[in-house]
């Protein structure tokens, strides 16, 4: 059977993270693979390349049909990392945080690894990813203006170290608290300055259904939360994931009189008071789509807070 | 021959019902391309080696382009093409139009269907919106068959002596038609004016996520209210991604109501 020799990977974009195509070599000719539906090769289609944007020596791999086929990616931690589509998915997996500043690509790797982060909860039209996108554009800007950064503090210990349980111990006292400070007051502040420097930026952002309901939704989130947990920046995304599933459970339940929250010890600390605050009160203060935009934006921000923080520090060495 | 073509090509079209309305025009580059038209605010002609002259090219409603051929193999265009969908009215003087791809019968690859005395002229259109619309209403009744590639019209019920109408019959109805791909059936517009692309014409746009993903060209999307549609690129086999942007392209028209679902 006839081999063909890994060549290299195109890509449609230079530097923005993407899905690659391998490209292979036959008697001087250059091939795409074609692929079935159980990601085997089933033959080889001849291209001409005027240029190959992104190229990778690879070595003496041969390939032929029938063979797992082979999946590309580029991205700010290495410009090509393939392998077949069950390796790559773990790579992606562990990645996939980090592509929330590139919602489209970040959709081609939910897809690929049948994975969806709450920063993208009923995110379905490409619509709301250019939304998402051009939103994400603006953050690196207000992080600068607007003097966003990291902060972290060890957490005090209120019990005394006898009464510590294990768990305790893993969890809490070796976790340092990170906040997201700025030069607004509280964390509802900063949201505000961003929704308006926002729609300075893209006047249609004023009109958009999904960013004004995250507005509303974060002045009702932020200000409970606020009085009620930590402002641990990582712990605020779970208790906001938390409340978006009960809200998705919820929208999805029948009868809603039936429904019961099912809130872990843990969970239950935080979100008792919150969620029982008069039969289902939250829900008709938030949105699902505005509270996944609150997070979106919330986990952009701190993204890109870290990503000043680690350049700070590069700086200095 | 202007009365020949007249009478046996045109004649028949301009007595037909046109489709009921007309398609949004389609043109299709690279990133490369597309980033100069992104920042100069226009679709501007150029060099066209078939008719030698400053011409800018459109498709009548599919996302059409060179996939694969037994001739010619798939260039970089075709591995991630952008596609702008526009409102017909951004060509306002056409300066020709044929209906299938120009470029691909100049190469000789549908020599097996027309005539070998046949020129490309004898194919032309005459160069009105309305005239095309009737070319679709004659030949596939709808713009739902025109977009599918589905002539409602039979050999059988052509003139006899419309031998242009013929070819394309049988170019489009071809069981070998996938040696030609798309390019058999979709009408192709050229016009020697630049298109101002900053007055809103722009529907939508298909291009790869990562392109999609950058900040200017997102940006450019958002602010003109631009439908995005973009395509994934993990399935790299040119034909495949054809497949992958006409169906997503069909899938826009529907929402639109463009074509039927």
């Amino acid at each position: 059977m006839k081999k063909y020799k890994l060549y290299g990977f195109s890509s449609p974009a230079h530097t923005s993270p993407s899905f690659l195509t391998p490209i292979f070599e036959s008697d001087s000719d250059l091939y795409a693979q074609k692929i079935d539906a159980n990601d085997r090769i089933v033959g080889f289609e001849k291209i001409r390349l005027d240029s190959l944007n992104s190229l990778q020596g690879s070595g003496d791999c041969l390939y032929e049909v029938g063979q797992e086929a082979i999946f590309g990616v580029s991205d700010k931690d290495s410009e090509v990392t393939y392998d077949t589509k069950n390796k790559l998915k773990h790579y992606l997996r562990s990645k996939i945080y980090n592509y929330i500043d590139t919602p489209f690509f970040y959709r081609d790797v939910s897809d690929f690894c049948n994975i969806v982060l709450p920063e993208f909860y009923g995110c379905k039209s490409n619509r709301e990813y250019l939304t998402r996108q051009v939103v994400s554009n603006i953050i690196p800007e207000f992080v600068k203006k607007n003097e966003v950064r990291i902060e972290s503090t060890q957490t005090k210990l209120k019990k005394t170290s006898y009464e510590l349980q294990l768990s305790d111990l893993f969890s809490k006292v070796d976790m340092p608290k990170t906040s997201l400070i700025s030069k607004d007051k509280t964390l509802y502040d900063t949201y505000e300055s961003f929704y308006q420097f926002a729609i300075k930026k893209h006047e249609r952002l004023s009109g958009d259904l999904g960013f004004f309901s995250s507005l509303n939704t974060a002045k009702y989130i932020f200000n409970f939360l606020d009085g009620e947990v930590n402002s641990d920046i990582s712990e605020i995304r779970n208790n906001l994931t938390y409340i978006l599933d009960c809200k998705l459970n919820l929208e999805n339940y029948k009868r809603k009189e039936d429904f019961k929250f099912k809130v872990s010890k843990e969970k239950r600390k935080y979100y008792n008071k919150l969620l029982s605050k008069s039969d289902f009160e939250i829900c008709t203060h938030v949105s699902s789509e505005g509270l996944s935009f609150v997070i979106f934006i919330t986990s952009r921000l701190t993204q890109e807070a870290q990503n000043k923080e680690r350049e700070e520090r590069l700086k200095h060495i | 021959m202007d009365a020949v073509r007249d009478n046996y090509y045109h004649k028949h079209i301009s007595e037909a019902e046109p489709a009921l309305s007309s398609m949004p025009l389609v043109h299709v580059c690279d990133s490369f391309t597309f980033r100069k038209i992104m920042v100069s605010g226009v679709i501007a002609p150029a060099h066209c080696k078939v008719f030698k002259k400053d011409l800018s090219y459109f498709f009548y409603g599919r996302p059409s382009y060179r996939v694969s051929s037994q001739e010619q193999t798939t260039n970089a265009k075709s591995m991630f093409p952008i596609c702008f969908i526009l409102d017909p009215s951004c060509v306002s003087v056409i300066s020709d139009a044929y209906p299938f791809d120009t470029g691909a019968f100049c190469a000789g690859i549908f020599s097996d269907y027309v005539h070998p005395k046949s020129d490309i002229s004898d194919y032309r259109f005459v160069n009105q919106m309305e005239f095309i619309q009737k070319f679709v209403g004659y030949f596939y009744s709808n713009n739902t068959s025109y977009y599918d590639g589905v002539p409602s019209i039979t050999q059988q019920s052509l003139p006899a002596m419309a031998f242009e109408l013929h070819s394309l019959h049988q170019l489009i109805t071809s069981e070998s038609a996938e040696k030609f791909d798309d390019r058999c059936h979709t009408i192709e517009i050229l016009t020697e004016q630049k298109v101002d692309i900053n007055s809103g014409v722009i529907k939508a746009m298909v291009l790869p996520s990562s392109i999609a993903s950058d900040p200017e060209v997102s940006s450019f999307m958002y602010d003109k209210n631009i439908e995005p549609i973009a395509y994934h690129t993990t399935r790299c086999a040119p034909s495949d991604l054809s497949t992958t942007i006409i169906n997503e392209v069909r899938k826009y028209y529907e929402a639109e109501g463009v074509v039927e679902s």
